[in-house]
């Protein structure tokens, strides 16, 4: 399996949080985006790619591609990628999919219909809460948290709350 | 402090971090920062040459701090404004007066979260005025209410801090001995180091790690100032990078919006961009985040282009109202191209909501992605620093030069996009973004900013010994004097930020490296070192 640093849920994929903070910290030199509509979308997918420092590789893929890349052993021993998904279900299928988790970081998730507010950026729908407690009692730890200078939480915490 | 005087610093405090008139007007960028707000003090307090270096002085060590997304990791507005008053009435010196400050700055966050929160009530207003088909009635909750909320949480605490908390912090200085002063100037000494660190982290990297020593090498053993710092490695950076103005014509597109046979009034879009460029987050909450904002800068253009059809009006509202979240002058280029879109829907065209909805989300990450890492961890740092070292020696024009400079740069750029949007298209903002022109300047501002952090290592922050040895009987040396000053003036500075530097890189906390650095200068006065 490939060197995964940071495995993160949020909806915005890559913007000031990531760019700024924990591309920083992770000393990442890679980003994997596991996200269907983004892999079919040309123009964002140019656009992520366009972003980032030249030296930092940008994959995008399907959840389905994303899990098939991330299981192979890596060529460069050196590789450091930060995992991005929209969503906690594209993270269970990751799991699922053999890719080991121990932690993942639970980042933004905007309001939208059907979305209720979980902690201050978080709104989930009752299918995502759902799936959140499923990765939880796969025993993958959650952390609430915006960027690295903030206190992680667990998001059992929350939960219990 | 008078009563007066109080209450014109609390009005300060509220005045950064609101719409109004230099505050969050333009992303926090001006009297948010404690070195135009040291300005604007110490004019109340009645110095306003102490109050400007006062400032400089607490700026230093939030040169490198980063809002992204909505995080807040320390307020340096109420730590500029509380700050440097308390510290004039005091009467203590600059140094210790960051110490006072520093603690200022975690407790300001509180404000941060507070009025996110407390605005998430606000948004059923505006989807009420959504489904009424409102457009004339937003700006009282995109601007009006969150901005009573925001007086309420700001003001009202900061004025009796500052009323009542000047005495005590006073008469508990005076009372304090002689060792304790010592201390805290020496914490205060070396607090820069911090902040000087936690910039070097966005541009201490590959080649540009050089001009950091360089910029100090020229800053120790020539003792130039920060602003001509800049100027030689303003043009060491252009030429680096090779920089030309062609590299400004990224799309060589038609404009591809000329067809539309109603078109919005030039006023209307200019209107729709200034309400976004300056309240688009005066109702930030963390349910929409600048959504309430976006649905406020669309409102004109909305009336415009829908003034006969009701219907279409409340459709466009709704879909303004959504959650939104981005770098606001980068952002620019979505208010130009989402209201070329509403043009052409108005027009006839086949544009959905889902249109609206996915052009919006695809842009808003990447352009904060690049926006935040332009603005904030190059340019504005960059113009900061290239005004601070004056501001520091108790030059009052500094900090106005910096604010000129800044609301050129940053309106010029802001109207730019907003036009490449609207007249070019998404297209256009892909182009842009693929032709690596922004990473150049981002690259060239890195280059700059290294070399001023380089100088200021050497001229503000502050660190030495005391510590003599006896060489004979009759003949001692000084480490610092014998020593450390003859290889080069302000190395321990040099080696304490860079030691900042690497502890900040493993990952460890500002307030935690922070307590570290403060702890060093307790011993190291206590047992005589320092």
């Amino acid at each position: 399996m490939r060197n995964i640093v940071l495995a993160r849920i949020d909806d915005r994929l890559i913007h000031g949080q990531i760019m700024t903070a924990w591309l920083k910290t992770t000393v990442a030199n890679q980003i994997v985006i596991a996200d269907d509509s983004t892999y079919k979308n040309a123009f964002t997918s140019r656009l992520l790619k366009a972003i980032v420092p030249a030296e930092i590789k940008v994959v995008i893929q399907d959840v389905k591609g994303a899990g098939e890349y991330l299981s192979e052993n890596s060529i460069d021993s050196t590789e450091k990628i930060i995992l991005l998904t929209k969503s906690p279900e594209a993270m269970e299928l990751l799991i699922n999919a053999g890719i080991k988790l121990p932690t993942i970081v639970l980042g933004n998730m905007g309001y939208k219909q059907g979305r209720k507010s979980f902690s201050r950026n978080v709104s989930v729908s009752p299918d995502e809460m759902a799936t959140i407690q499923r990765i939880l009692e796969s025993g993958t730890e959650m952390y609430y948290q915006m960027i690295p200078a903030d206190e992680r939480v667990n998001v059992k915490k929350i939960l219990n709350k | 402090m008078t009563f007066l005087q109080a209450l014109l610093i609390a009005i300060t405090y509220y005045l950064a971090n609101s719409p109004w008139p230099f505050g969050g007007l333009g992303n926090y960028a001006t009297l948010y920062r404690p070195m135009v707000s040291g300005l604007v003090v110490g004019c109340i307090m009645g110095n306003p040459v102490l109050g400007t270096q006062i400032g400089a002085t607490i700026n230093l060590i939030y040169i490198g701090f980063i809002s992204a997304g909505g995080s807040m990791p320390a307020d340096m507005s109420l730590a500029g404004t509380l700050g440097t008053a308390l510290a004039i009435s005091a009467n203590i010196d600059t140094d210790a007066a960051l110490a006072l400050a520093v603690p200022l700055g975690l407790l300001g966050s509180l404000v941060w979260v507070a009025h996110l929160t407390l605005c998430s009530f606000l948004v059923r207003i505006a989807d009420r005025y959504a489904e009424e088909g409102k457009t004339d009635q937003t700006w009282k909750v995109a601007v009006l209410y969150p901005q009573l909320i925001l007086f309420a949480l700001t003001a009202i605490p900061c004025f009796f801090a500052a009323y009542y908390g000047s005495g005590i912090v006073a008469s508990v200085l005076n009372s304090l001995s002689g060792t304790f002063m010592t201390i805290l100037s020496t914490i205060g000494g070396m607090l820069p180091a911090v902040g000087i660190g936690m910039m070097l982290m966005s541009i201490f990297k590959g080649k540009a790690k050089i001009y950091f020593f360089l910029g100090f090498f020229i800053a120790a053993y020539f003792g130039l100032g920060t602003l001509p710092v800049s100027l030689i490695f303003l043009c060491v950076a252009l030429l680096v990078t090779d920089f030309k103005p062609e590299d400004l014509n990224v799309s060589k597109a038609e404009d591809t919006n000329n067809t539309s046979a109603k078109r919005l009034s030039k006023a209307t879009l200019n209107k729709a961009w200034w309400r976004w460029m300056y309240y688009f987050q005066a109702c930030y909450n963390y349910e929409r985040m600048q959504g309430i904002g976006f649905l406020h800068s669309m409102s004109p253009v909305i009336a415009e282009l829908y003034q006969d059809k009701p219907d279409e009006k409340i459709k466009a509202m709704k879909r303004h109202t959504e959650f939104f979240n981005t770098e606001n002058a980068t952002g620019s280029a979505v208010i130009g191209l989402v209201a070329a879109m509403e043009e052409q829907r108005a027009n006839g065209a086949d544009l959905d909501d889902e249109s609206f909805t996915n052009i919006k989300a695809g842009l808003m990450g990447p352009l904060a992605g690049v926006g935040d890492t332009l603005w904030q961890t190059v340019m504005i740092p960059m113009m900061i620093l290239m005004f601070i070292g004056m501001a520091k020696e108790g030059n009052v024009i500094a900090p106005i030069l910096y604010c000129v400079l800044f609301y050129v740069v940053y309106n010029a750029f802001g109207y730019w996009l907003l036009k490449l949007g609207y007249n070019k298209g998404s297209e256009a903002i892909l182009n842009l973004m693929e032709s690596g022109v922004i990473n150049k300047v981002i690259t060239a501002a890195g280059i700059l900013g290294c070399a001023v952090l380089g100088g200021l290592v050497s001229k503000y922050v502050s660190l030495s010994t005391t510590i003599t040895l006896q060489e004979s009987a009759d003949a001692t040396m000084s480490l610092q004097k014998d020593f450390f000053d003859a290889i080069c003036p302000g190395l321990l500075p040099l080696l304490l930020t860079l030691g900042c530097y690497k502890m900040l890189m493993k990952g460890m906390k500002s307030y935690t490296v922070m307590l570290i650095i403060i702890a060093i200068a307790v011993v190291g006065v206590l047992v005589h070192i320092f």
